[in-house]
């Protein structure tokens, strides 16, 4: 006889429950990361560079089409600034935090520059810390 | 269209005691051309004015793409200028306001920058109800309203919008047309 504990059918009803619970939080998870990260961007980019990174005439380059988009230069293009002699600069900005610097790149990648998110992001992030803080 | 700011009793041109409401004073201020420009070089135009400075951080990109607008509806409209000023004086001379203008692709016998001596900006500033102030604290060193100002013929002020935002800027270009066609 196959005796089966009563509560037996649980070792399978909870795994199933879980995978549900994820599959609803998932998406939901990401899309509360891109509003972070639009937040981000809309506070401290959009001014100059647009809400979608169009720019704005000469003045401030359309980043959709950056030049610049690995995530270490990201960071130290945020951090320092530049100005490679034109009539404005990019202000250095040292107020956003490491949390939101990760957010407002994944939100870079996603909606401005429209490619893939590069691998080990957080790593770096801090590698761009690290070195360009000046 | 109304008239703004604060009004007072006075004679009127033709003697009678009137309401009368302020007008912006005569200035003189160098544009980007290094070109004198004062009242006589608005004679018979209406024209926009606003305050920024051209190392600003915050609100003067929103407003200068804001203005993009105004100008471009007006692109052929002669009696409309443009007239932004810069409060930050020692750092935008014309030849820094020169290249601002330019990369933004705007003509000067339409949009001037002007400059000048920093109190005759801040003291004009304060007639067109706008403020403009240095300010350690604030991103950039200055505070200044993003006003833009609507001002006629008689240079009465006659509208006054909020620079960054669009909605004002469509009511902005919607009063220009209605002023234009005012003696
Ligand atoms: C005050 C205006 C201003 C703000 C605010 C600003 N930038 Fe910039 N940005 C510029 C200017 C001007 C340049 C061009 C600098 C140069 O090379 O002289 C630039 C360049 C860039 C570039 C390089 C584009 C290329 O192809 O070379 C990127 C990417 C960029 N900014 C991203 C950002 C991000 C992200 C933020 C927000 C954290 C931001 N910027 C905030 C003005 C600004």
């Amino acid at each position: 006889m196959n005796h089966k504990h009563p509560l037996f059918f649980l070792q399978i009803i909870i795994p199933i429950v879980l995978i549900f619970i994820m599959l609803i939080f998932l998406p939901r998870f990401s899309s509360m990361q891109k509003w972070e990260g639009q937040k981000i961007y809309n506070r401290h980019c959009a001014s100059c560079h647009g809400k979608e990174g169009n720019g704005l005439k000469n003045l401030f380059p359309a980043i959709r089409e950056s030049s610049i988009t690995a995530p270490q230069d990201l960071v130290c293009l945020i951090r320092n600034g530049r100005n490679s002699g034109s009539v404005v600069a990019m202000p250095p900005n040292q107020t956003i935090n490491s949390k939101e610097m990760k957010l407002l790149l994944i939100y870079l990648y996603k909606e401005i520059f429209r490619i893939s998110v590069p691998n080990l992001l957080s790593e770096e992030v801090e590698k761009g810390d690290a070195f360009c803080n000046p | 269209m109304p008239f703004l700011g604060e009004p007072r009793l006075g004679s009127s041109p033709s003697g009678h005691l009137d309401t009368l409401y302020p007008v912006i004073p005569p200035f003189s201020f160098t544009d980007q051309q290094h070109h004198l420009i004062n009242q006589d070089s608005l004679k018979g135009k209406i024209y926009v004015a606003d305050f920024f400075f051209t190392s600003c951080p915050t609100i003067c990109p929103v407003m200068k793409s804001q203005m993009l607008r105004v100008y471009e509806a007006f692109i052929s409209e002669p009696d409309l200028m443009i007239l932004s000023h810069t409060i930050d004086p020692y750092h935008d001379t014309p030849d820094v306001l020169s290249r601002y203008a330019s990369d933004l692709g705007v003509m000067a016998s339409r949009w001037k920058f002007l400059t000048g001596s920093r109190d005759s900006i801040f003291n004009i500033a304060e007639h067109y109800l706008a403020f403009a102030n240095t300010d350690e604290s604030a991103p950039g060193g200055f505070i200044h309203s993003g006003a833009f100002v609507l001002i006629d013929k008689q240079k009465h002020i006659r509208g006054y919008y909020i620079g960054t935002q669009e909605k004002e800027v469509d009511r902005l270009i919607a009063d220009i047309k209605i002023l234009l066609y005012e003696p």
